[in-house]
C-alpha cells in the first residue's frame, strides 16, 4: 500500500509578499499572448506564397508523396486550413469564425495579389465558416493503421482551396508591404484586444524586388504591428535548393548554412514568445529551454513543415 | 467498517452545450463500489465526449493491478469504438481526422474494496491530468497523486488514452496507487480545471509554508494562465480553504437524485471572476464516514 506525498499542512509577511508578487505577475501577464481566441474576439492568419517559376522545381515528400515546391506549398496550406476548420468547430457542432485567413501570392504574372480561387476569388479576408463552405474536395487514398495495428487503404475527401502556381519573378517586398497594410487595417477595425495575428511566408528563393536589408526593414514593419495582447508574429519557411541540414525554430543564426538568403529570412523572423515553448517541444522535440527561438524553418521535411505551420496557425 | 457517501456534479464549459467530461459511480453493491471521471480532449481527434463516456462505462468491477492490465482492457474497447464510429466519421467528412487523431481522454478511476478485518482498501488508476485528491479535515491536509503533486505539473500537455494505434498507450504514464481511507476524509475525483482551483485555494491558505509559496511561484513562472488564475484567487474574497471546500461540496448531490443548479452557478461565477480556467467542470466527492457505534 503506498501513501501519496502530501502537501504541508499553517506569517503575514509572507502573505503580503505573496499578494504583491501576484499583483506584479498579473500586470506582467497582460500583452503576453494569452488572449482567448473566441468567436467574438477572433484572430487573423496571413499566408504569403512564393509563386515564382523556380517553385516548379525541387522534390519534397509530403505524407509519402513526392512533389515539387509549389505543389508541396499548396498541399500543406490546404492541410493547415483544414486543420484550422477542425479546431474551429465547437465541440463538433458549430463552426465559428475564430480565425480570419488571407492568402497573398507573389510571382504570378510578376505581381502580388490575393491568391484565393474558385468561390473565394477576389476575397481578402475569409472567415472559417465561409472557408469551410467554399472548400473543394479532392480524393485521397492512403494507407492507415487501425486500433489493433492492422493496415488498410482508406479513401477520403480532403479539402482544397489553392492550387500550385509557379510562374515568374519573386516580388516578396511588395507582398510583405501588402500584408502589413492588410493586418494593420484588420487590427484597427475592432480587433485591438485579439490574439496577435500571424503572418507566414513560404518561399524558395531570393526576392527580385528588394535587397536583403530592405526585406529585413519590411519585416520590422510587420513585427511592429500589435494588438493589446502582443506583437504580430512573422514566420518564414525556406524551401531552399541550397544544401544544408534541416533547421526548425533556430535560436542562433549559426545553425543555418552559409547562405545570405537563409540568414536574411532568419533576421526577418519573429522571436517566438515563451508561451510557444511547450507546444514547440511537444510537437517537434525542440528543447523548450531555448528562449530566443526564431519562427523559421529551413529545408524541413514535409511532416515537420506541416507541424511548423500548425504551430504558427493556432491549429495545435 | 467505514461507510462511504458518494456525491457528484458537473457543468459544461461556459458558452458550450456539449459536455466532454464523463463520470460514473457504481455504489449500489457493498463489494463493488467505484467512481470515475474522464476528460475528453477537445484539442485532439473527434467524438471525444463519446470516447470519455465509453471509458467510464466500461470499467471493470475490480481495479487494474498493473498498467498492462489496463492496456489489455483497453484494446477491445478501442476496436469496438473504432468500428462503431467509423461510418459516422465518413458521413461527416471527418475520416482523415478520425484515423489520424482518434479520440482521446484522461481517466481517473477509484475502487473501494474490502480488505481483511473490515478494512477498506482504495485503489486509484490515473492516466492524464484528472487527479484523485484526498483531503483530511482533522489535520487540514490535502494529498495529491505523485505525478500531479505540484500545481506546475498541470502545465503543458498531458497524456491521454486513445483508441488509435498512432497514439499508443504508455505504461509509464499509468499511475496505480492504493491507500487505506481514514474516517472523515474526503476523496475527490475531478477534471483538471477544477482540480487546479482546489489545489490553488489550498496552497493560498498556507502562506506560512515555504513549500506552498514555492509551488505557487513555480506555477506562475511556468505558465501565463497560472499567473492570472493565482493572482485572481489571491484577490478573491473567499473563506478559508476548509469552509470554501465545504461550500463547494454543498452544491453536489447523490448520484440517484436530481442535480441542483448550484454547482454550475458557483463554477460559472468563479469563471466570471477569473478564478478558474474555461473548461468543463466535473467533481465526484466520496466521504469516508466512521461507523456508528
Amino acid at each position: 500500500m503506498s501513501q501519496n506525498p502530501h502537501l504541508p499542512v499553517t506569517g503575514s509577511n509572507q502573505t503580503g509578499n505573496l499578494i504583491a508578487t501576484g499583483n506584479k505577475l498579473l500586470q506582467q501577464a497582460k500583452g503576453a499572448y494569452s488572449a482567448k481566441i473566441r468567436r467574438d474576439q477572433p484572430t487573423a492568419l496571413v499566408f504569403l506564397i512564393d509563386q515564382s517559376g523556380s517553385m516548379n522545381e525541387g522534390e519534397l515528400d509530403i505524407e509519402g508523396v513526392s512533389m515539387n515546391k509549389a505543389s508541396a506549398t499548396a498541399r500543406i496550406i490546404n492541410k493547415t486550413l483544414s486543420e484550422l476548420i477542425n479546431r474551429s468547430t465547437t465541440r463538433e457542432i458549430e463552426l465559428a469564425n475564430y480565425v480570419y485567413v488571407s492568402i497573398i501570392g507573389y510571382g504570378l504574372n510578376g505581381k502580388v495579389d490575393f491568391a484565393w480561387s474558385g468561390k473565394l476569388k477576389g476575397k481578402q479576408w475569409v472567415g472559417i465558416v465561409e472557408l469551410n463552405e467554399a472548400a473543394e474536395y479532392v480524393k485521397i487514398v492512403k494507407e492507415k493503421k487501425g486500433p489493433n495495428g492492422t493496415k488498410k487503404l482508406v479513401e477520403y475527401q480532403a479539402k482544397s482551396w489553392i492550387q500550385p502556381i509557379a510562374d515568374a519573378r519573386t516580388p516578396m517586398l511588395a507582398a510583405m508591404t501588402m500584408a502589413t497594410k492588410l493586418v494593420d487595417e484588420w487590427i484597427k477595425n475592432g480587433h485591438q484586444n485579439s490574439y496577435p495575428p500571424v503572418v507566414i511566408n513560404i518561399t524558395d528563393g531570393e526576392a527580385t524586388d528588394a535587397t536583403n536589408n530592405e526585406l529585413i526593414e519590411a519585416a520590422k514593419n510587420i513585427k511592429q504591428l500589435r494588438t493589446n495582447d502582443g506583437h504580430v508574429l512573422f514566420l518564414n519557411c525556406h524551401l531552399s535548393d541550397v544544401e544544408g541540414k534541416a533547421v526548425i525554430f533556430p535560436d542562433d543564426i549559426g545553425q543555418l548554412p552559409n547562405n545570405s538568403y537563409a540568414k536574411t529570412l532568419y533576421e526577418m523572423s519573429s522571436v517566438m514568445p515563451d508561451v510557444y515553448n511547450d507546444i514547440i517541444q511537444g510537437q517537434l522535440a525542440v528543447a523548450a529551454t531555448k528562449s530566443s527561438m526564431r519562427g523559421m524553418s529551413f529545408n524541413t521535411d514535409g511532416s515537420r513543415l506541416i507541424k511548423f505551420l500548425n504551430i504558427g496557425s493556432y491549429s495545435k | 467498517m467505514l461507510g462511504f457517501e458518494f456525491m457528484w456534479a458537473n457543468a459544461v464549459k461556459p458558452r458550450e452545450t456539449i459536455m466532454q467530461d464523463a463520470r460514473f459511480i457504481a455504489a449500489h453493491q457493498l463489494h463493488c463500489r467505484y467512481a470515475a471521471v474522464a476528460d475528453g480532449a477537445g484539442g485532439m481527434g473527434v467524438f471525444v465526449d463519446k470516447w470519455a463516456q465509453k471509458l467510464v462505462n466500461a470499467l471493470p468491477d475490480m481495479p487494474f493491478a498493473t498498467p498492462a492490465h489496463l492496456a489489455d482492457w483497453l484494446l477491445p474497447i478501442a476496436i469496438d469504438f473504432f468500428e462503431t464510429h467509423e461510418p459516422e466519421a465518413e458521413q461527416k467528412k471527418l475520416t482523415e481526422l478520425f484515423w489520424d487523431e482518434g479520440s482521446a481522454a484522461t481517466l481517473c478511476a477509484l475502487w473501494l474494496n474490502y480488505a481483511e478485518q473490515e478494512r477498506t482498501l482504495a485503489t486509484y488508476c490515473i492516466y492524464g491530468d484528472s487527479p484523485c485528491m484526498r483531503y483530511q479535515p482533522n489535520i487540514g491536509q490535502l494529498m495529491m497523486p505523485p505525478h500531479l503533486s505540484r500545481l506546475s505539473d498541470f502545465s503543458g500537455r498531458t497524456n491521454l488514452l486513445n483508441w488509435s494505434a498512432y497514439h499508443q498507450f504508455k505504461p509509464d504514464c499509468c499511475h496505480i496507487h492504493s491507500f487505506e481511507p481514514v474516517a472523515g476524509e474526503i476523496i475527490l475525483l475531478a477534471s483538471d480545471a477544477l482540480a487546479q482551483l482546489v489545489l490553488t485555494r489550498y496552497l493560498l491558505s498556507q502562506p506560512d509554508k515555504p513549500e506552498c509559496v514555492s509551488q505557487l511561484q513555480q506555477a506562475a513562472a511556468a505558465s501565463g494562465l497560472h499567473r492570472q488564475l493565482i493572482a485572481a484567487n489571491q484577490k478573491a474574497d473567499l473563506p478559508d480553504f476548509e469552509n470554501w471546500l465545504h461550500n463547494l461540496l454543498q452544491t453536489l448531490t447523490p448520484p440517484n437524485q436530481t442535480e441542483s443548479p448550484l454547482f454550475k452557478e458557483l463554477l460559472y461565477d468563479y469563471y466570471q471572476q477569473g478564478l478558474i480556467d474555461d473548461d468543463d467542470y466535473t467533481l465526484i466527492a466520496i466521504h469516508a464516514v466512521a461507523p456508528v457505534v
